[in-house]
């Protein structure tokens, strides 16, 4: 039995058996959306009919990368980069001989249940369809009972407490699929905002809240336990005690979230793109707290917002403190408690017997425990688990246990079981209870695969999830903006600063260098406290109004085949050249630009970016009418598309043009000194709003109506023509 | 003492503080150098501290008041925040009247903002620096804030660390954070 056979290509439900001899891997075509499901044929008693498995409750609602049986018996890791499922057994030991299931592709993750185990699979064999794997436990091992084709990219899962819904997200179709898992059908398919990821289901079962990779707003949906589901977006501005006055910032990396068992607290463990605390020029790590409306009040946010001008009181001693040691902590307006308390937080389980939030801090290679009782956990650290074993002498980056990405809790809580993807191990640590610390040995580690045949690949993943190295990530990893090596979808202010000549600052003699901020008054907080200046900053010290050039973060996968140039003006003549630079606009010097360090790690970074990072999945639906038409005006003399974008080299030539003068740059930010930008590719353009380098049109339709002829010729169109280039553009 | 109010709305830091701290100082256990006297005498059994009752014990209104007076305090009684770490328990005390929270904390305190939450009433207060040093024998932080329904508080205290030779410089260290969601019949108050 094939999936995704011609037989089956019209159901939303594959029933099917390994046990009958289903292959691992098949063919042909699937379904590229599931709008209601159909039940399947199947063998008999596998599928849609048959009774739920009965046995212990699941130990957690919400998916991950790593999961512990209801029985207790085993750990289930989501292999991503392998394709595989691999079962640990409980007791854990080191040396124990973890199992694995070839999966029919990329899972992302897996939930364990009464009897079964569900697993979210990307793309089902390059179909660009989703799915959700369901498996049996059986004497033997487990069977797949069944398969429920799904929007592509399918990563979430969260099921409800009587495990008779599943709730799925997927990704890059930003959609998210409410299913029955009695019936194993699809209920609703529901469209939501960007990159929906994280699940946290309600105890009451009927509403859920969804975490998402690009904004700082949350999906709510309602309904779960009724035929009609529905979602709505609900705001929730990041790090409001970090954020500057009167600002609601964006967020990134939303990559979970978690209820507590009450369903009176859901957090958002995120990334604040902006927020101030010390010299994040990145931002900073938030929980961000929800608290869900009851009997139909509205959801709100449980932290408080900065506010300037609030009551402070010092002491001479303070005073003298502020003078002769700007870079104190103490001295900027914003708490710096926990500005560092994780980089990219991947994942995260809440400890009910400590009320503490343990998060998965991918680029630090730390699980961090936070107390959970806080308005915002991330400023209560209780604990860092370092779960690194050893690090190379040449890079700074893990060679044991590197990147944590999944977390699961025993069943005594005294222990985390954490996958650590870009070194292919399973640790377990040992939680203290209280304020009490470890500074124990290395936690027992257990390696899934073998060895990576390629070193110099293995190299890159784990340089590009790593924000430790001193030499590549000015403590944020490529990850941390390019997750996936997608984007975050956040405008930059790259902003060159000097050394402020009237200071003893200690950058004194120190050359120019540019640097991104996440927000203009970012770039002010470190003027101020680095004794720095810039040409490129508008608006006197604590008003700034504007600064830096507006730079959107880049797609990274499946854009940088091309041999070069890179760059925004295609100032990088290839792309190790553009990695070195990169290293240098993403910390706060240029000391470290173009030395062998760096362009060593280039290197194995290259090809990472080029073989390792997958492209989001592609509907192999043939193009509509609409969009043809759009195609032939995209390649038309008149519109000129296609002889910049040139559809054989990822549509772009790579070439630089000098544009029209663009119209006066968004709010809080400076005019462009140079109007001359490479060709951008547009593969996967339709995926990646915002639009333009400045991120000012939110979507390719108004990227093209307000065009007046800066790229190409798109003002003779008409309304129509414009809506059918889109169409075209959204094939890409 | 002196109230230290450099860059302070004036009004915030009423002279009601000055009769607060001499409450303070007069009702609060040990500080920490007559603990480390009493730990170096090991026949000298330390006094016992008041035990806190848990802030949930409490009925707190949720209608505002007007700020406790001095006298109120003076009878306060002694409550333990809903969390709050080891240390924290160690170093600080917190009274309650009514809806309004008294903080006080052992520790050599250089600062402390208000991040969030409302102002009204709200007393900051910190041992000034001594003539010619940096550490005051009894040094002191002090947080009165009102715990209001639907509005979250939340203070940064800043300590002093270093020395005469390695120099000082400011931290962060305790961040009381007080939040009363409007559904949620009590608040709850971490300090950490």
């Amino acid at each position: 039995m094939r999936f995704g056979s011609t037989q089956f290509c019209s159901l939303a439900l594959f029933a099917s058996a390994l046990l009958t001899g289903c292959s691992d891997r098949g063919g042909g075509e699937a379904p590229t959306s599931a709008q209601s499901g159909a039940q399947a044929p199947g063998p008999a008693g596998s599928a849609a009919t048959a009774e739920q498995p009965r046995g212990p409750k699941a130990p957690s609602l919400s998916g991950a990368s790593l999961a512990r049986a209801a029985e207790d018996d085993a750990l289930y890791v989501a292999d991503e980069d392998h394709r595989a499922l691999r079962v640990v057994p409980l007791p854990f030991q080191r040396d124990a001989e973890p199992k694995t299931i070839a999966l029919p592709g990329r899972p992302a993750q897996v939930l364990a249940a009464s009897g079964r185990v569900f697993v979210t699979v990307r793309e089902i064999d390059e179909s660009g369809a989703g799915a959700l794997l369901v498996h049996a436990r059986t004497p033997s091992g487990l069977a797949e009972q069944a398969r429920v084709a799904l929007p592509g990219d399918a990563w979430g899962i969260a099921i409800t407490p009587d495990e008779r819904r599943a709730i799925v997200t997927s990704a890059w179709t930003a959609k998210l699929s409410v299913i029955d898992l009695e019936k194993l059908t699809v209920i609703a398919t529901l469209d939501v905002g960007r990159e929906p990821r994280g699940i946290a289901v309600m105890p009451s079962g009927d509403r859920a809240y969804v975490s998402h990779l690009v904004g700082s707003g949350v999906t709510r949906v309602d309904g779960l336990a009724g035929e009609a589901p529905t979602a709505s977006s609900v705001a929730l501005p990041a790090a409001p005690l970090r954020s500057p006055a009167g600002v609601e910032l964006s967020a990134s990396l939303g990559y979970a979230a978690v209820a507590n068992a009450a369903g009176d607290r859901v957090y958002f463990p995120r990334h604040a793109l902006g927020a101030l605390g010390g010299d994040a020029w990145w931002g900073t790590p938030a929980v961000d707290v929800l608290l869900p409306g009851r009997e139909g009040q509205p959801d709100r946010a449980l932290s408080g917002r900065f506010k300037p001008a609030m009551p402070k009181t010092r002491n001479a001693l303070f005073e003298q403190v502020e003078k002769g040691r700007p870079w104190s902590p103490g001295v900027m307006p914003h708490s710096e408690l926990g500005a560092d308390a994780f980089v990219q937080p991947r994942a995260a389980v809440l400890r009910p017997s400590e009320e503490t939030l343990l998060v998965a801090s991918e680029g630090t290679d730390e699980l961090v425990e936070l107390d959970a009782q806080l308005s915002d956990p991330s400023f209560g650290v209780i604990r860092r688990h370092k779960i690194t074993i050893h690090r190379e002498t040449y890079y700074d980056v893990a060679t044991r246990c590197g990147a944590p990405s999944g977390i699961a809790l025993s069943s005594d809580e005294a222990a985390a079981y954490v996958h650590c993807r870009s070194t292919d191990e399973v640790v377990m640590v040992s939680l203290a209870r209280g304020d009490g610390q470890y500074h124990s040995v290395p936690p027992p580690a257990l390696k899934l695969v073998a060895g990576e045949a390629d070193e110099s690949m293995s190299l890159g993943r784990r340089l590009y999830y790593n924000a430790t190295d001193g030499v590549m990530s000015g403590k944020l990893a490529c990850a941390g903006c390019h997750p996936e090596g997608r984007e975050d979808g956040h405008v930059w202010h790259e902003v060159r600063f000097a050394p402020d000549d009237q200071s003893d600052s200690f950058m004194s003699g120190r050359e120019p260098f540019v640097n991104f901020v996440g927000h203009e008054a970012q770039a002010d907080a470190l003027m101020q406290r680095w004794k720095v200046k810039s040409e490129e900053v508008r608006g006197e010290p604590g008003r700034v109004s504007a600064a830096g050039h507006p730079r959107q973060t880049p797609m990274l996968v499946a854009r940088v085949a091309a041999q070069g140039p890179y760059g925004w003006h295609g100032e990088s003549k290839d792309l190790p050249a553009r990695l070195v630079a990169g290293f240098t606009l993403h910390r706060w010097s240029s000391d470290w630009n173009a030395d062998s360090l760096a362009v060593a790690r280039a290197g194995h970074l290259v090809k990472f970016l080029r073989e390792g990072l997958v492209a989001p999945p592609r509907a192999k639906a043939e193009p509509s009418a609409e969009a043809l038409r759009g195609k032939a005006i995209f390649e038309s003399k008149e519109a000129m598309c296609s002889s910049c974008h040139v559809a054989a080299t990822g549509y772009t030539d790579r070439s630089v043009v000098p544009l029209l003068p663009a119209p006066p740059p968004p709010r809080g930010f400076v005019r462009e000194s140079n109007e001359a930008f490479k060709t951008p590719s547009l593969l996967f353009v339709g995926g990646s709003p915002p639009y333009f380098h400045d991120g000012r049109y939110a979507t390719l339709l108004e990227l093209v109506e307000k065009n007046a002829d800066r790229m190409g010729r798109t003002s003779h169109l008409s309304a129509e023509d414009k809506k059918a280039l889109v169409a075209y553009l959204e094939t890409l | 003492m002196r109230l230290a109010h450099a860059f302070a709305p004036m009004s915030l830091f009423a002279a009601a503080s000055l009769a607060m701290l001499g409450n303070a100082a007069s009702s609060s256990p040990p500080s920490l150098t007559a603990s480390a006297s009493a730990s170096a005498a090991p026949k000298r059994r330390a006094p016992e501290r008041p035990r806190p009752s848990p802030l949930a014990n409490h009925t707190i209104p949720r209608e505002e008041s007007e700020p406790p007076k001095p006298e109120e305090w003076r009878n306060a009684p002694m409550v333990a925040p809903t969390r709050a770490s080891s240390s924290a328990s160690r170093r600080c005390r917190a009274y309650l009247v009514r809806e309004w929270l008294k903080l006080n904390c052992d520790l050599s305190a250089a600062a402390i903002r208000q991040l969030a939450g409302p102002h009204q009433g709200v007393l900051l207060w910190v041992t000034p620096t001594p003539e010619g040093g940096f550490f005051a024998d009894k040094p002191m932080a002090q947080i009165i804030a009102p715990m209001r329904p639907g509005s979250p508080s939340v203070f940064q205290i800043y300590e002093i660390s270093g020395g005469e030779y390695e120099g000082v410089w400011a931290e962060p260290s305790y961040l009381l954070d007080i939040q009363w969601p409007e559904a949620e019949p009590q608040p709850k108050v971490v300090l950490r």
